[in-house]
């Protein structure tokens, strides 16, 4: 079975869930902690020793968004590049023989230096191309990407993404979306 | 980008905004039971997204006849025209975290094409235009706020409880 057979992005989403759904209940302890006993608080030394572990926590609810889209990105780019290596398997048939298996591993060694841009162009031009529906969604990955970019590159205001408001879970929905077509 | 975006000035896209924005701050005002109010959105609050900088209201909601700042229980901030999938985003917050909405169109929510050439909207639920929940991350059901789902994120945002 080939690794692109499985989805990654559900479980990456799981993990986010988790930590936000743990910040809120930590943001209950902090707001209220004589309320608990102290071998709960002890597990948060520093936190509890803040002058402003609500705004700490706050800060760290907004970043973790941001780590979310940077690492749901990630991994479905590796699912992308896995998936157009394992579409390459053909080249392996040609003939001769040898210059088949030559050609493959010259394939798949370029494929990691392809732009994440132009991969999404391969699946919006080759795979949807009789689906303007669909590469409408690749226009919504590319602006994903836009704005991974900017957070990654420490959001320069000067070169701004053609979108610098994404509710996670849409990242999520749209990449998921992509991923389950090609499949 | 939605089709109807495209056919939009900067200018038209952040007045339509606005206008959403305003006619909600009024629905909610009409959906608060007797011991909430919210404010008039005076203070200006200033955006920049793809469309420009401009000026627009937040509003907050309060306990009535409760001294400040106790009294407060969410806020209502405008993030921007311009958002993923939907046509404006803005955030419910509270002392106990915050959740975002998108406005969607029927008209305008991105579709998919199966690999059967079968269409569907990207989310479930959108069956008027509005703002929606996103419930939970792995869901492709949007929720369309309506004073009930109000009144559930304001539970979730905030230490408030509805009678």
């Amino acid at each position: 079975m080939s690794s692109t057979n499985i989805n990654p992005l559900p479980l990456i989403v799981e993990a986010f869930i988790t930590t936000q759904e743990s910040l809120k209940a930590v943001k209950q302890i902090v707001k209220n902690p004589s309320q608990f006993p102290r071998s709960v608080l002890e597990k948060m030394p520093n936190l509890i020793a803040s002058p402003v572990p609500k705004e700490r926590i706050n800060n760290s609810m907004k970043e973790i968004e941001d780590l979310f889209v940077l690492n749901l990105w990630a991994t479905f780019e590796r699912w992308l590049r896995d998936y157009l290596q394992d579409k390459g398997n053909t080249l392996k048939t040609t003939m001769p023989s040898g210059l088949g298996s030559q050609l493959y591993d010259h394939f798949t060694k370029e494929v990691e230096y392809w732009k994440p841009d132009d991969m999404l162009d391969i699946v919006k031009d080759g795979i949807f191309a009789n689906s303007p529906t669909n590469q409408q969604l690749v226009g919504h990955a590319k602006q994903i990407l836009e704005y991974r970019n900017w957070i990654a590159h420490g959001r320069n205001s000067r070169r701004a993404p053609t979108i610098n408001n994404i509710v996670p879970s849409a990242a999520y929905q749209t990449l998921n979306t992509i991923i389950t077509l090609l499949q | 980008m939605t089709e109807t975006i495209e056919h939009l000035t900067n200018e038209e896209i952040q007045e339509r905004y606005v206008k959403r924005i305003k006619a909600f701050f009024t629905q909610i005002e009409e959906w608060l039971p007797d011991e909430l109010e919210i404010n008039d959105p005076v203070s200006n609050r200033t955006i920049t997204d793809t469309t420009g900088t401009y000026q627009i209201g937040m509003a907050s909601i309060y306990k009535k006849g409760v001294p400040e700042p106790d009294n407060y229980v969410a806020a209502i901030f405008p993030m921007g025209a311009t958002t993923l999938l939907g046509e404006g985003i803005l955030e419910i917050s509270g002392a106990l975290g915050e959740e975002k909405l998108i406005y969607f169109c029927r008209d305008t929510l991105p579709q998919v094409e199966d690999k059967l050439g079968k269409f569907r909207p990207i989310y479930r639920g959108v069956d008027s235009d509005g703002w929606y929940w996103l419930e939970s991350s792995m869901s492709n059901r949007a929720i369309f706020v309506a004073r009930e789902q109000l009144f559930d994120l304001i539970r979730m945002v905030s230490f408030y409880e509805f009678d």
